[in-house]
């Protein structure tokens, strides 16, 4: 159906600019309302499992606070979930979907720690470097399996980015139990890496691994290029309209698989720091849940570079939050995954509702 | 142009019986815009009622009501005298209202039974038996069509046709024509209206949508004009004419270059009068600017659209190239664009190769291209109109600064281009989306002459412009042919041709049946060449 032409001048003004005020309020509301709600439906299965809602809620919210570990602990959370969600929103941003999150991480710290095994003697100088880059790559390259794949037979990037996580699992397990195995570590799990591989402290004490330090530049790095370069406002041109966007010259399928090979290598560097700054291996399970959780990050920021550092903060106390309230309480720490979801599906849901009420104000 | 038969108008009031529908007092807006105001309509039983008016002044809007795509704000809608509320189109096919729209949405992989019959409960007796309703339809009605054709096979004519057939299935007893002929060529056009005059002989009403006073002139029983959302007048077919109807359409004519009126309007001798304004160029010499030689291209399912096609523009002339749509107008365009790859063959701008180049090549090599769809193709709806005229420039160096774009030189220049070109917008940073079609056009044009181009292509420029909006694309053409552009222009609008074009090829089939020097343009002989009767026939 033809869109209906509004005007008969050319243009009036489409709608009248509301206040600054208005517009913040319109901004700032849905989230306001999605936090509430989903701490009062949460709070209401809390109750009905029978535990002490104030007591859990409580947790969650001052752990992080409470204490230099808590605040350690957030912040040391806080890196691989920005640049996770990074790595899920750059694609996003041509409305590619990448899911392979974990296996970019797992694959990138597999490298990492491969480098770090092997070349143990070096100084830190030489070896830490190395042991990122080589995470970096790995994670590009991993990615760039699904990106030569969708741009060269168009294979769906959901799929392949989803199905190549499970081959990572198999990739760490072989590395941690047949090339470089611990047998001591109780998991499957590499040996240490050289001291020279280690990530020092910053702060403190108690001290957030330096790779923090790296997360903020990639992140200030990734919102001044989308904003502020050509390459950003192709990808965002891409995005919004590729027939238009390649009318007007963008090769849409390429500024895609460089998308989602960037997005492979920020998961792959969120690998090398966990083994440089946290595990000082690489090991099975240390993906945690971050993929999921970049992912929900990415989509309440909804896509934006500025937006997501600080959802992905608010997310780091949850989850910090959840494990103590787990301890103190006794709510399982899953409860916080469900608040997660539905502030979400909150957000989302406050969408259409503003929607509809943008429409029959107008 | 001799225009069509002048019959006797179709179909007149018939005196006593209720009103098949009413409508009164009905409002809608988007938004801060008003589309409609007020707006009442009236149909008499087993009349051809035209509703015309410029491009926003709400036809559409008002039927798009009738037919429960909106919900009025207000107002009250009549059926055979009962009031009754529209929600669906469902409920306007309950009431036995039916609407083909301008773009025809059908399952393209369906055949024409299965396509009619969609949406319907089916009815008893299956496929075979709707075949045969739509056989006996069809002979009734002079709509010719077989009902076991696949639709991507028919032709922009015969999927109309199957529209109409399905409104008339179902048992309308209002039928809604939403600009029916822009597609068709003009003995189509004299074919659909033998067909409406039998379908408003057996008591169907008909609701005529246009901007082309001639077409409602040769039609029409009575006709009803529109201007900023409200009915400003209905009159008998017997006592207007066209500059009658073309000066309530726009208010008044004072000022306005005749030919333009009338091609915007389509209210007559428009060949003629555009070749007494202006003369005839004289023949180019030298090389062509722009030389396409057995172009071979595939439509987007991978089947040749283009076979070998030939052409030669050269810079300072219109060449038109005229068609009926789905002949391979939109892989010519885009393969002029540097858009849809050149599968054989080879394009030539200023002597250099630039057939399996890269779009950006093209561009840097003078290519400006106004798609069709400027919607779909020609912007960035979500992006702000500052965005969509950096599109295209973003690595110039002019508006870089330190490996960054120069946001602040990007937005004075935006901030000049809306003012030379009239954009009217809320401001550099609002929606380019959210502009009316015609700013929309002017920011795509803006965009193209910012290029420089010596190679200007342009598809259907005034689809769905007002006068002053068609009037500004007039007039740059005109700018960009004088500056020694090569431009060409596609267009399924023989007016519009006859204006502009210094040159006109015929697009049948991917091929060139036929072309034709400013001076000789004849409708009826373009029309055959756009049906595929070869000049040798």
């Amino acid at each position: 159906m033809s869109a209906p032409v509004l005007t008969e001048e050319p243009g009036a003004p489409a709608t009248a600019s509301p206040g600054i005020g208005t517009r913040l309020l319109r901004g700032v509301l849905p989230y306001v309302l999605a936090l509430v709600l989903a701490f009062v439906v949460s709070g209401i299965v809390i109750v009905a499992l029978g535990y002490d809602v104030v007591g859990a809620y409580r947790t969650i919210l001052t752990t992080s606070f409470r204490t230099g570990f808590g605040f350690t602990e957030t912040l040391t959370k806080w890196v691989p979930l920005t640049l996770l969600a990074l790595g899920f929103t750059i694609p996003l941003a041509v409305n590619r979907f990448n899911i392979g999150g974990e296996g970019q991480l797992l694959v990138g710290a597999t490298a990492a720690a491969g480098v770090g095994i092997v070349h143990a003697d070096l100084p830190a100088a030489v070896l830490l470097p190395l042991v990122i880059v080589a995470g970096v790559l790995s994670g590009a390259l991993w990615a760039g399996i699904a990106a030569f794949l969708m741009g060269r037979f168009r294979v769906n990037e959901i799929l392949s980015t989803v199905l190549l996580n499970f081959v990572s699992f198999q990739v760490l397990d072989y590395v941690a139990t047949e090339v470089w195995s611990d047998p001591a570590a109780g998991v499957a799990a590499t040996q240490r890496v050289g001291a020279g591989a280690l990530l020092p402290d910053v702060g403190g004490p108690p001290g957030v691994h330096a790779g923090i330090l790296l997360a903020v530049l990639v992140t200030l790095v990734t919102i001044v290029v989308t904003r502020r370069t050509a390459a950003g406002f192709e990808l965002r041109a891409a995005g919004t309209n590729p027939r238009a966007a390649g009318i007007n010259g963008i090769r849409v399928e390429k500024v895609a698989v460089l998308a989602l090979i960037t997005g492979g290598a920020l998961g792959g560097l969120a690998g090398a720091l966990e083994v440089s700054g946290v595990h000082g291996r690489a090991l099975e399970g240390m993906q945690s849940n971050f993929l999921l959780i970049g992912i929900i990050v990415g989509l309440i920021a909804r896509g934006s570079a500025l937006w997501v550092p600080v959802v992905a903060f608010g997310i780091a106390i949850l989850e910090v939050g959840a494990s103590s309230m787990q301890r103190t309480v006794g709510v399982p720490a899953e409860m916080v995954l469900i608040i997660e979801a539905l502030i979400l599906i909150f957000l989302l849901l406050s969408d259409v509702i503003a929607g509809r009420l943008a429409r029959r104000a107008a | 142009m001799s225009g069509p038969a002048p019959a006797a108008p179709a179909g007149s009031a018939v005196p006593g019986s209720p009103r098949p529908l009413t409508m009164s007092g009905i409002s809608k807006s988007f938004g801060s815009v008003r589309a409609l105001s007020d707006a009442d309509f009236e149909l008499a039983p087993g009349e051809v009622h035209g509703l015309v008016g410029g491009n926003g002044a709400g036809k559409t809007t008002l039927m798009n009501v009738l037919y429960g795509l909106y919900r009025p704000d207000a107002g009250e809608v009549h059926v055979d005298g009962r009031e009754v509320t529209i929600r669906s189109p469902r409920d306007a096919i309950g009431l036995g209202i039916g609407m083909v729209h301008q773009h025809l949405l059908q399952v393209s992989t369906y055949s024409v039974v299965e396509n009619v019959v969609l949406g319907t409960s089916g009815g008893s007796g299956g496929l075979r038996q709707a075949a045969r309703r739509i056989t006996e339809l069809s002979d009734r009605f002079g709509l010719a069509v077989d009902p076991r054709a696949r639709t991507d096979r028919l032709s922009v004519g015969a999927r109309q046709r199957v529209e109409i057939l399905k409104v008339l299935y179902r048992g309308a007893r209002v039928l809604i024509l939403d600009e029916p002929t822009t597609n068709l060529t003009p003995q189509e056009v004299d074919a659909l209206f033998a067909s409406l005059r039998e379908i408003v002989a057996e008591g169907t009403s008909v609701v005529f949508i246009s901007h082309k006073a001639r077409e409602v002139l040769a039609i029409c029983g009575r006709i009803s004009v529109m201007r900023d959302g409200r009915r400003i007048a209905t009159v008998p077919r017997a006592s207007t004419d066209a500059t009658g109807l073309a000066s309530l359409m726009v208010g008044e004519l004072a000022g306005e270059r005749t030919s333009e009126v009338a091609a915007a309007l389509g209210v007559g001798e428009v060949a003629s009068a555009a070749a007494a304004e202006e003369p005839v160029a004289s023949t180019p010499d030298g090389p062509a600017l722009l030389s396409v030689s057995g172009v071979v291209a595939h439509n987007d399912h991978g089947v040749a659209a283009l076979h070998g096609l030939d052409l030669e523009v050269w810079a300072g002339e219109v060449l038109g190239v005229a068609g009926v749509a789905g002949n391979g107008q939109v892989e010519l365009a885009e393969v002029l664009a540097g858009v849809r790859p050149v599968r054989q063959g080879s394009v030539r701008v200023g002597g250099s190769e630039l057939a399996g180049a890269p779009t950006r090549r093209w561009l840097s090599a003078g290519v400006a291209y106004v798609p069709e769809d400027r919607h779909r193709d020609g912007i960035l709806g979500a992006a702000t109109v500052t965005d969509n005229l950096l599109l295209g420039a973003q690595r110039d160096r002019a508006y870089r600064r330190g490996g960054m774009i120069d946001w602040r030189r990007v937005r004075e220049h935006a901030r000049d281009t809306i003012d030379r070109y009239s954009i009217k917008t809320p401001g550099p940073d609002a929606p380019a989306g959210n502009l009316s079609g015609g700013n929309i056009q002017r920011l795509v044009l803006a965009r193209a002459f910012d290029r420089e181009p010596s190679v200007l292509v342009l598809q259907n420029p005034t689809r769905g412009l007002d006068l002053r909006s068609a009037r500004f694309v007039y007039d740059r053409v005109r700018d960009a042919r004088d500056r020694g552009c090569a431009v060409v222009l596609i267009s399924e609008d023989l007016d519009e041709l006859s204006l502009l074009a210094d040159r006109m090829v015929v697009l049948y089939s991917g091929e060139v049946v036929g072309e034709r020097r400013r001076g000789h343009y004849d409708a009826y002989e373009l029309g055959r060449l756009m049906a595929g009767l070869r000049e040798d026939a």
